[in-house]
C-alpha cells in the first residue's frame, strides 16, 4: 500500500517539514518562588539571551503568567523544556496540533 | 577559576541545617518542580522524571557537603565556579520545597514583599522562613558574583533505550 507521504511532491514534503519544524513552543509558566534574577540568569543560561531579553521574557512570565521563550521543532524544544526543568523551572511544551 | 567565599554566622546558620536536611529529605522521592509536559507520551515522562530526579539529589548531595568540618570551624562557605550551577540549583529546589511544605500557609504576597516578622510565626515556621530567606540570599549572592555571561547549550533529552 503506498504510503500518503509519498505521493506528496518534494516541495508540498518540505512545506509540511517546515511547518511541523516551526510547530512547538516552549513555555515557561511563573512560580510564586524563584528569584527574578535566578529566572533571568536560568534564561541566559540556558536560551542564550541577552540581559534585556532575559528580563522581557521574566517580566513576562511575572506579570502575565507565562512567557513562550522559544518555538521552533520539537526535539529541540524538549531539549530545552528538559534544561530549563533542571533549573527547575515550570515548563510546558505546547504544539499548534493541540488547538 | 571564580571562586565565592562566604563568611557566615556559625550560630545563625547552624540551626538551619536541620531544615534544610529535611527538606533535602523531603525531595529525595520527588521533584521540587514535577514535569508536566502533557504532550510526552508517559514512558518519556518517567524517563524524565527519573532522570531529573537523579539530577536533584546528586545536587542536594553536593549542596550539604558544602558544610563540611571547615564551616563548622570557620563559618566559611567556598563554592567555586565548577559547583556554582550544581549549588544554584540545589538552592532553588529547597526553596520551592520549603514554599510547598512548611510554608504552604503563607501567602505570596507577605513573601514576596519580605513583610514578616519570624518571631510572629509558629515555631516550626520559625526555622523554615530563616533557611528560605538565607538561601534566596546566597542565591543573590552567587548570581552576583559568578553568573557572567556564560551560556550553555541545552543537555540532550534522556535516551528513551
Amino acid at each position: 500500500m503506498p504510503d500518503h507521504e509519498s505521493q506528496n511532491s518534494p516541495q508540498e514534503r518540505s512545506e509540511e517539514q517546515l511547518a511541523l519544524a516551526s510547530a512547538w513552543r516552549v513555555v515557561v509558566l511563573n512560580d510564586p518562588v524563584n528569584l527574578m534574577s535566578y529566572v533571568v540568569m536560568v534564561f541566559r543560561k540556558v536560551l542564550g539571551f541577552d540581559e534585556t531579553t532575559a528580563r522581557r521574557h521574566m517580566l513576562e512570565v511575572h506579570e502575565l503568567g507565562r512567557s513562550v521563550v522559544w518555538q521552533g521543532g520539537r526535539e529541540k524544544a524538549e531539549a530545552y523544556a528538559y534544561s530549563l526543568q533542571q533549573w527547575h523551572l515550570t515548563v510546558t511544551l505546547e504544539s499548534d496540533e493541540a488547538h | 577559576m571564580r571562586r565565592i567565599d562566604i563568611k557566615l554566622s556559625l550560630p545563625v546558620v547552624a540551626p538551619l541545617l536541620d531544615v534544610m536536611r529535611d527538606a533535602c529529605s523531603g525531595l529525595r522521592g520527588s521533584l521540587a518542580s514535577p514535569v508536566i509536559i502533557e504532550s510526552l507520551d508517559s514512558d518519556m515522562r518517567e524517563i524524565w522524571a527519573e532522570d531529573l530526579l537523579q539530577a536533584q539529589n546528586l545536587e542536594l548531595k553536593q549542596f550539604l557537603d558544602l558544610f563540611d568540618s571547615e564551616f563548622f570551624s570557620t563559618g566559611m562557605l567556598r563554592i567555586d565556579e565548577e559547583h556554582a550551577d550544581v549549588i544554584m540549583r540545589a538552592t532553588a529546589s529547597l526553596r520551592l520545597q520549603l514554599r510547598m511544605g512548611a510554608l504552604r500557609g503563607i501567602t505570596d504576597e507577605l513573601l514576596e514583599e519580605g513583610r514578616i516578622d519570624p518571631e510572629k510565626l509558629p515555631v516550626p515556621q520559625q526555622g523554615s522562613f530563616l533557611c528560605y530567606i538565607f538561601l534566596a540570599s546566597l542565591q543573590e549572592l552567587m548570581i552576583q558574583h559568578m553568573s557572567g555571561d556564560a551560556t550553555q547549550e541545552p543537555s540532550q533529552e534522556p535516551s528513551q533505550e
